[in-house]
């Protein structure tokens, strides 16, 4: 017998495939509604697929990855990991950016049921297109029933087919506190769009959804929940960018508030794009440019670990973040003198622009060892030197103030 | 204390890598390749994540063809010697299933059941999956691209076009190795409506 004969018989002899359901072929699903269901989530901009849930055993399908796995890109360059879908396009609320909100008139109602979900996400994975699922929904006409279909979908996949991929669920606005304890129980990630950053501005862009009880109460029986269960991935959240006239340190401090009162994993923020047919279709569109310096914000605060008083000195009088990376301005206002690599605490590394967390403990170790002397080994630690240089001394020298300004 | 086992895996499975390269790993520690500002550790923690990178590309973007419920296959055309690592990674993924990676010259089979996993290293694609579906006694071949295809279309917002970032995160060199038809398709599109 030869090798790959062996490995043939072990195929056959293997029982670790009897639940697998029989893959449909392609033209058993219907493409359309996988298209107009997916479109219907490509503002939702959470692609993360990193999951520290061990997966045991074989009797499975699947797996996870504690740092996650992108399977695709889009050409506007974003990662495309989950099979990311709406359940329905059904919705009763009003949201003024919406196409699928019920003040955009009668739209075709197009829904899956379950066991399709469960099949098209199957097929996707064993493929190899997608990491796993990302389902949200409309909230139909009664977000219970539509909440039960979406848990029902879930269940299917974990349970019946025992599939072991990642799941990340959206808690729609209003969901019971049963109904979440029951979510946690089957997925990695949970979450639930805030949309907005206060209930005044909520009122801008929908007559229907309560911020404090729809939304700021689930997310509390959220982070109750996971604090006693066990959610792998956490939960998040995600504001739109400019739907209601807010400014940026209005995001900004939404964004506090989500990290220290609801302990969420992350926060994502997605600019408004004007959709035709809605209420805000003549409405300006808003930079990607905005987003991004708020992503900055969040890393700054995040992972660099600096104090909200410190990132609030990038904000111009207005509220806005200049078109520029908010450390440059923030480095201005704190670093009130050049700073020796040498000498510098971490913290203090790290508020120099160029130098990042890996960066600044690269020095810190690499100094113990021998003195920092050329600029071209900081370079070698991943410091940028371009962005940092304004701000370092070394040997005793450093760069000119006017330098530093310029930059 | 020594790099950890992963890393001098992917060391060694890096195609450029020298003797002196894997020597000088052995001897040294993780932090060592953090804090490397000597050329030669330089180069080791470049040829680690240069084959690392390659594996994590792979895992994402290679995509499977299926036989029944016991065989699948997929293009795969690694630089680096990373075939078993992905065939027996994907093998963990999917238990009791054939996996076959490869490409027209050489092919890597894995399967994962109770006993461990199995790998063997073959001649090209086509000919391993037909020698292992004639045993199997499989026909039919499934595949998902157009479901895919109608799934990947629909994430695309064309108001946030930006072809640099799309090339930086799924380089054509990758493209290629995992034969990825319908990104390399709607990317070309794309590019043709811009003109
Ligand atoms: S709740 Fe608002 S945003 Fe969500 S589907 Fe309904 S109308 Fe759209």
């Amino acid at each position: 017998m030869t090798n790959l004969e062996k490995i043939a018989r072990l195929a056959e002899e293997s029982k670790y495939d009897v639940v697998r359901p029989e893959m449909d072929s392609e033209e058993e699903f219907d493409l359309q509604k996988v298209s107009i269901l997916g479109e219907g989530t490509k503002h939702d901009v959470c692609a993360s697929t990193a999951t520290p849930r061990i997966v045991k055993g074989i009797d499975r399908i699947g797996s996870v990855s504690s740092a996650g796995i992108c399977h695709s890109f889009t050409p506007d360059g974003r990662c495309v990991s989950l099979f990311k879908t709406l359940y329905t396009n059904k919705c009763s609320q009003d949201c003024g950016y919406c196409p699928n909100s019920s003040s955009c008139g009668e739209n075709k109602t197009i829904s899956y049921t379950p066991e399709e979900l469960a099949k098209v996400t199957l097929s996707l994975y064993q493929s190899n297109y997608v990491e796993g699922l990302f389902l949200s929904s409309g909230m139909g006409k009664d977000e219970d029933l539509i909440m039960e279909s979406l848990i029902e979908s879930v269940r299917l996949l974990r349970e019946d087919h025992k599939f072991q991929g990642y799941i990340h669920l959206k808690v729609l606005p209003g969901t019971s506190k049963d109904y979440i304890k029951r979510c946690i129980e089957l997925v990695d990630r949970l979450s639930l769009n805030i949309e907005t950053c206060s209930e005044s501005r909520m009122q801008e862009v929908t007559s229907t959804k309560d911020y404090r009880y729809d939304i700021l109460r689930r997310q509390r029986y959220i982070r109750d929940l996971s604090e006693k269960m066990d959610l792998p991935a956490g939960h998040t959240t995600q504001t739109i960018v400019g739907a209601s006239g807010e400014n940026d340190r209005e995001i900004f401090e939404s964004m506090l508030r989500e990290y220290r009162r609801m302990k969420i994993k992350r926060m994502y923020f997605s600019s408004f794009t004007p959709v035709e047919r809605t209420e805000f279709e003549d409405k300006e569109n808003v930079s990607t440019g905005r987003e991004h310096r708020l992503y900055q914000t969040d890393w700054l605060f995040r992972v660099y670990g600096f104090e909200p008083r410190e990132i609030i000195a990038a904000f111009d009088e207005h509220g806005f973040l200049p078109k520029k990376d908010p450390k440059i301005e923030i480095a201005r206002h704190v670093l009130d003198e050049a700073v020796d690599p040498n000498e510098a605490s971490k913290e203090r590394l790290l508020r120099v622009p160029g130098i990042g967390p890996k960066s600044a403990s690269r020095i810190v170790r690499a100094r113990k060892e021998k003195e920092i002397i050329k600029r071209r080994e900081l370079a070698k630690f991943g410091v940028v030197l371009k962005r940092a240089r304004p701000f370092l001394k070394l040997n005793g020298w450093k760069d000119t103030t006017l330098d530093r300004w310029m930059t | 204390m020594s790099l950890p086992k992963r890393d001098l895996e992917l060391l060694k499975a890096n195609r450029r890598v020298k003797k002196e390269d894997i020597e000088l790993a052995k001897k040294i520690e993780k932090e060592d390749l953090h804090t490397a500002t000597d050329e030669s550790l330089l180069r080791v923690r470049g040829l680690i994540r240069e084959a690392g990178r390659e594996m994590h590309n792979m895992k994402g973007f290679v995509r499977f063809k299926h036989m029944g419920k016991k065989l699948k296959y997929g293009y795969m055309k690694p630089e680096h010697h990373i075939g078993f690592m992905i065939s027996e990674w994907f093998a963990n993924r999917f238990p009791g299933v054939v996996i076959v990676l490869g490409n027209e010259k050489e092919s890597w089979v894995s399967i994962r059941t109770e006993k461990g996993v199995e790998s063997e290293e073959s001649e090209d694609i086509k000919s391993t999956v037909e020698k292992l579906a004639d045993v199997l006694g499989l026909e039919t071949e499934k595949d998902f691209q157009g479901l895919w295809e109608n799934y990947y279309k629909s994430q695309y917002a064309d108001e946030r076009k930006n072809i640099e970032l799309f090339e930086k995160n799924m380089p054509a060199k990758f493209r290629k190795r995992a034969r990825n038809i319908t990104e390399n398709r709607f990317y070309e599109k794309t590019l043709d409506e811009l003109e």
